[in-house]
């Protein structure tokens, strides 16, 4: 059984639900950025065997109540040391962006850790006068029960 | 002239010896949506297959999405010279192209 987790930022909530890995295939995920990052750098996340149109997978995919579900995937053959992030196809690119800043703070990850992205990222000035008016911190869900 | 780009895709739950074989008989590579509503697409790696890994290596005429993305290349439906396949209830997009190794025989 998965197991849901509220997280208490100094400045917003963030719900983030564990979902199955069928998902990404359920919801028609796409990568939508690739980060400098091994899937211990999410040890608190629980990872499980998948696979999709793409290649099989080591992957953990979440729901955020804010966000909706997105997913972070070690495919077998994808360069080591880095990690997909996955959202489902034709998502906003306002929408894929707040994914990407979500999964750094997971990591406790820069900017610098993401090598591809699908939309363009924002300014880094326009991020960290973001970050400056709205704190926000986030951990990860429990591992899945059950 | 450059030489066409060669892409791969790997021995998985989507990509069995049988699909291998079926791919070079047919010269063709198959992508299916992820739902019935999905876009369906053919996804490969960038690049050769690597040594010792099993799979097939292949190159097409057809140019991926120009996403830039590090190492995966996507065809869909509208991506120019795609072809769309209707087979067993379920739309497919279609790629031409010239297998170079199977691995997975």
């Amino acid at each position: 059984m998965l197991k849901s987790r509220r997280t208490v930022g100094p400045g917003r909530t963030t719900i983030l639900t564990p979902i199955a890995v069928d998902e990404v295939t359920a919801l028609n995920m796409e990568s939508v950025a690739v980060l400098k990052a091994t899937p211990d750098r999410f040890a608190k996340l629980s990872f499980s065997r998948g696979g999709d149109g793409f290649d099989d997978f080591d992957g953990a995919v979440l729901r955020s109540a804010a966000l909706g579900p997105f997913g972070l995937l070690r495919y077998q053959g994808q360069p080591s040391g880095t990690i997909s992030v996955v959202a489902p196809a034709g998502a906003p690119p306002v929408r894929i962006n707040r994914v990407v800043d979500l999964v750094l703070r997971l990591g406790h990850l820069s900017e610098g850790a993401v090598e591809w992205s699908l939309r363009p990222r924002p300014a880094k000035g326009a991020a960290s006068k973001r970050q400056a008016k709205a704190p926000r911190s986030v951990s990860a869900p429990r591992r899945a029960v059950g | 002239m450059a030489a066409s780009p060669v892409y791969h895709r790997r021995e998985s739950t989507t990509q069995t010896p049988e699909d291998a074989q079926r791919q070079v008989q047919s010269a063709e590579v198959w992508g299916l949506g992820a739902r019935p509503n999905g876009l369906p697409a053919v996804k490969a790696y960038l690049g050769a297959l690597p040594e010792g890994v099993r799979g097939i290596e292949f190159t097409t005429d057809i140019p991926p999405e120009p996403t830039n993305h590090p190492f995966q290349a996507m065809w869909y439906a509208t991506t120019p010279g795609a072809q769309t396949r209707y087979d067993n209830d379920k739309d497919f997009v279609v790629l031409s192209v010239r297998v170079l190794r199977n691995t997975q025989c």
